[in-house]
């Protein structure tokens, strides 16, 4: 079951409020390659997966990633906090304005709603490691285009936090694999 | 593109074989402080790998 | 606000090295160096919570006693505070 912790995982602060930037940011909310995504695509292989280790390692991932999911609200949360509705729609954010106010809303940043089409869950175990190691490369890649975004010193201290989450997430689904091929030798 | 590039796989490679993909196993050695860790995303320095950023 | 912002970093930190270390082991099991790091952080941890629960409010449901009034609700989230 899952718990709630009243604490962020990583201190994510704003230097200055930026709508146009919580535009761009919310992908990681409720875009393909973002953390909603990631959180369920694990949660959802975890319950067939065949081995200890990958189940143990999609929970805790998984996991990890609604937390992340979290920070991103945050983000964007602080960037519109109070910001006037005129200037929401100079920064391209009308239609989300009239839509949600400056409610969280899973979307990507081109306004498509969240959807199981962003992604995959298969017993064949091989198929979906390598699911989700394309989905780590896919979200570091999407920080890294982020990144380039912003100047905000403290936007980019946790886009940062958020990206090298990615690489260490992609190292333990590469151990995975190799403890996979191990499994279905042993099996055959 | 070099001719060698077509004489791959490299030494040490004899027993990987084709069509599947590997990631090496980490084997522990050092960490940072817990405090170092949150800043950089990590606690073990052989997986920190940082962006260098476009200058905008 | 400004008070337990401290507070919270430090058990910020040292969640973070338990998450790390618990990722490592769930491949990694027979690990006996990283299981000790583990085990030690996590008792921190605990310690700092405890003394946080106590002094502020509660972190988790379910993990220790609330005075009165109910401060679950109490704000600010950890979305709305500025670290």
């Amino acid at each position: 079951m899952w718990n709630y912790k009243k604490i962020l995982q990583y201190p994510a602060n704003i230097k200055k409020q930026d709508p146009e930037f919580a535009g761009l940011v919310i992908t990681q909310f409720g875009g393909p390659d973002g953390e909603l995504s990631a959180g369920i695509r694990y949660l959802s292989q975890m319950y067939a997966f065949p081995v200890a280790e990958g189940k143990a390692t999609l929970n805790t991932i998984g996991t990890e990633e609604l937390a992340h999911w979290e920070i991103i609200a945050t983000l964007f949360y602080k960037l519109t906090q109070g910001v006037p509705p005129e200037v929401l729609k100079e920064a391209g954010l009308g239609g989300y304005y009239v839509q949600h106010g400056r409610a969280l809303y899973p979307q990507d940043a081109a306004g498509n709603p969240w959807t199981a089409a962003y992604m995959q869950s298969m017993e064949d175990p091989v198929a979906s490691i390598h699911e989700d190691l394309a989905a780590e490369q896919k979200a570091r890649a999407t920080y890294e285009y982020l990144l380039d975004q912003t100047n905000d010193p403290a936007i980019i201290d946790t886009l940062s936090f958020l990206r090298e989450r990615e690489v260490v997430h992609f190292q333990r689904f590469g151990e995975v694999l190799d403890l996979l091929y191990e499994y279905e030798e042993d099996n055959d | 593109m070099k001719l060698e590039h077509f004489h791959r796989p490299g030494p040490g490679t004899g027993d990987l074989e084709l069509a599947r993909a590997y990631v090496p196993f980490q084997q522990f050695s050092t960490n940072y402080s817990p405090q170092e860790a949150l800043n950089k995303g990590t606690y073990f320095p052989e997986l920190y790998k940082p962006y260098r950023r476009e200058r905008r | 606000m400004a008070a337990h912002i401290k507070e919270l970093m430090k058990i910020m930190e040292i969640q973070f090295a338990v998450l790390e270390t618990s990722l490592y082991l769930n491949t990694h099991p027979f690990d006996e160096k990283v299981l000790e790091k583990h085990n030690k952080l996590a008792r921190s941890l605990r310690r700092l919570q405890t003394d946080y629960n106590k002094q502020f409010c509660p972190l988790t449901i379910g993990c220790s006693n609330f005075d009165y009034p109910w401060c679950w609700i109490d704000e600010p989230w950890p979305w709305q505070i500025n670290y």
